[in-house]
């Protein structure tokens, strides 16, 4: 049976030049509704500038462990119609008795995801395979690497991001 | 069919002494990309018995089979030294107040840092009395009690429900 969405316990900015933050984001295109703004996180625009930076998160696995394939779903939203953001997402597993900050993660490929006219404001949605296989109650490692290590990042605005992981 | 985990939808350090606090834990070593995490942060060398009050929500329908239990993930740069508390639990339906539900203090859990064990996750389980219905709202206070507290390191604590 399919499983999730399970939310980060715990998200840290690793980034001493404070260029991720905790962000709320405020749409601007069209009429807003009663709900328009929502808590993400957030990563300057031109992040290109500087150097790559991490994500920490942490996800519990559940004592029963769903079927179908465990992947970080991102959603995206920026203010933009052009532009693209490169993110390379590292995974492992780590059970009681071992020590989080030094899990093995293994990186998946790099993706990039890309405005365009019209996506202003839009949820824009890419989900990652992961390599980790965990355990019922072991806590899944992230590493969200924003990088601009290929040159890829040309997003000028902020970029506001949501990570969960599902089962599908 | 087992379920969660729930994470708490409300923390609150009480203590007025700044005892416990959020703590973003930094191992003393590490090797990977993600190697920093949020929990509730205890002084070392406790001085003085400190409550985490602690909420939270039950899932509507039909709350999962299997035994409700604390889990609790210790984390401290540590290998020597032990941490004291007791988990006290109780069900608030809508219409209750909460602050005036019956705790009921379960049995004292004791956990030791030894050698190898600085910055790994160490667990323990508390099986709960209390038995929520479907919408309740668990209401838990985690009280680490100075009697008997060694660990001379502040300590990192995160705290989910599960059924299992």
């Amino acid at each position: 049976m399919a499983g999730g969405p399970i939310y980060p316990s715990s998200a840290f900015y690793g980034d001493s030049t404070g260029r991720l933050f905790p962000a709320v984001y405020a749409p601007v295109a069209g009429s807003p509704n009663d709900a328009a703004r929502e808590q993400c996180h957030g990563v300057v625009g031109s992040f290109s500038s500087g150097g790559n930076a991490l994500l920490h998160l942490r996800f519990h696995m559940p004592p029963t462990i769903p079927t179908g394939t465990l992947k970080l779903r991102s959603l995206h939203l920026c203010n933009a119609t052009s532009g693209a953001a490169a993110i390379i997402v590292e995974d492992g597993t780590c059970p009681v008795g071992s020590k989080p900050g030094s899990v093995t993660l293994t990186a998946e490929t790099l993706y990039t995801v890309s405005w365009a006219t019209g996506e202003a404001d839009k949820y824009k949605e890419v989900k990652t395979t992961l390599t980790a296989t965990p355990a019922a109650n072991d806590i899944l490692v992230v590493a969200i690497k924003y990088t601009t290590s290929t040159l890829q990042w040309t997003l000028a605005s902020q970029l506001n991001s949501i990570f969960s992981v599902i089962w599908e | 069919m087992a379920g969660g985990p729930i994470m708490p939808s409300s923390v609150y350090y009480n203590d007025s002494s700044g005892r416990i606090y959020p703590l973003c834990y930094s191992p003393g070593t590490s090797t990977n990309d993600a190697p920093r995490e949020w929990g509730h942060g205890v002084v070392g060398s406790l001085g003085g018995d400190s409550i985490l009050s602690l909420r939270f929500p039950v899932p509507p329908g039909s709350v999962p089979t299997g035994t409700l239990k604390l889990r609790g993930l210790f984390l401290a740069n540590a290998t020597t030294g032990t941490i004291n508390y007791t988990v006290e639990d109780g069900s608030c339906g809508a219409g209750v107040i909460p602050a005036t539900v019956t705790l009921t203090s379960e049995t004292q859990s004791s956990l030791s840092w030894g050698t190898g064990d600085a910055d790994k996750y160490k667990e323990v389980k508390t099986t709960l009395t209390t038995s929520p219905a479907a919408n309740d709202m668990l209401i838990v206070a985690v009280k680490f009690q100075t009697s008997g507290w060694t660990l001379a390191v502040q300590m990192c604590a995160i705290f989910s429900i599960i059924w299992e």
